[in-house]
């Protein structure tokens, strides 16, 4: 009889989707009245409505990020010609990493622009890689150098699988180590 | 097998299982409603929906997942929270797999920015042991 009672609390079928649909619109309003505040806001926190289409080539368009195969990167490499950026996460960077390469993981720097603003290239090209081809960090993040006026930047899209591979040197831990 | 189905039945399994998915959708709502810039570029990465319309779903779901794990965790609607979280989850199951199929390699960015669980075996299992959780808060009391 009790859970005959408590079973008659419930809603069946139709009042629950509607109690599902009454979340689903009070969530839409409330995020889009959230990102309407942010985008009013000084400085403005919101996202822009539309994601903007991929930028046409023209000359006031900033230099997009190029790819890198292994062997101009380890020509690049062994002459101490580039800074190298490892995009993962900080876990992933201490378990392995290019020796002589420092850590921005790309998850973290849009949020810190100023670690960004503070990276030293020298005056060299920066190179970004992050595990293999089908990572999509190393080409966030050298984006986002882009964005953030940087220029010279490549991508080595083999990542530390290929570079590994070829049996090259990796370190482990947070320090970036020395190139040998 | 009666045993079985007496216990998946049971009230307070049911409520246990609502209140933990509750918990579950609460924590990754408040890790991405201070930054929808982030998600949208972790929901890109999934290359399983049309650009243009990303920034709304990342400025949205959030708020959706917060509503839906309140009403969890409240017992208030929990009944339609549950199927709702339940919908979600296959939507995530799903996107996940197919980034998987894709050969896609990226942190999934399911808990916001800190989050650096790969798409790969172990994020699919933490989702279907998520969706066993939902279905289970989504029969009825």
């Amino acid at each position: 009889m009790t859970a005959e009672l408590a079973r008659a609390r419930e809603p069946g079928a139709g009042g629950t989707l509607r109690g599902a649909l009454l979340i689903l619109a009070a969530g839409i309003v409330l995020g889009v009245a959230w990102n309407a505040l942010g985008l009013a806001s000084r400085p403005p926190y919101g996202l822009a409505w539309i994601a903007r289409p991929p930028a046409p080539a023209a000359p006031s368009v900033p230099e997009t990020p190029h790819p890198i195969e292994l062997a101009a990167f380890k020509q690049l490499y062994d002459a101490d010609g580039a800074l190298i950026v490892d995009a993962r996460a900080t876990p992933q960077y201490e378990d392995g990493h290019i020796a002589g390469a420092i850590s921005l993981p790309f998850n973290g720097a849009p949020a810190d622009p100023e670690r960004v603003r503070r990276l030293d290239s020298g005056g060299r090209p920066i190179v970004v890689y992050c595990l293999s081809p089908t990572c999509e960090l190393s080409k966030d993040l050298a984006r986002f150098l882009v964005e953030s006026g940087r220029r010279r930047v490549l991508v080595f899209e083999g990542g530390l699988r290929e570079w590994e591979a070829a049996g090259f040197s990796i370190v482990r831990g947070p320090a970036a180590g020395s190139r040998p | 097998m009666n045993a079985l189905a007496r216990l998946v039945s049971s009230r307070a399994l049911i409520r246990v299982c609502r209140i933990a998915l509750g918990l579950v959708l609460l924590g990754a709502a408040l890790a991405k409603v201070g930054n929808p810039a982030a998600f949208a570029t972790q929901i890109h990465h999934f290359h399983a929906f049309p650009v243009a319309p990303e920034p709304l779903l990342a400025v949205t779901l959030p708020w959706i997942e917060l509503l839906t794990g309140l009403a969890l965790i409240t017992g208030l609607r929990a009944r339609a929270g549950a199927w709702l979280g339940l919908a979600m989850l296959v939507v995530f199951t799903l996107a996940v797999a197919q980034a998987m199929a894709r050969g896609l390699n990226f942190e999934c960015g399911c808990f916001g920015n800190s989050d650096a669980t790969r798409v790969g075996v172990k994020k699919l299992l933490e989702n279907i042991a998520l969706l066993a959780v939902a279905a289970t808060a989504a029969r009825r009391i």
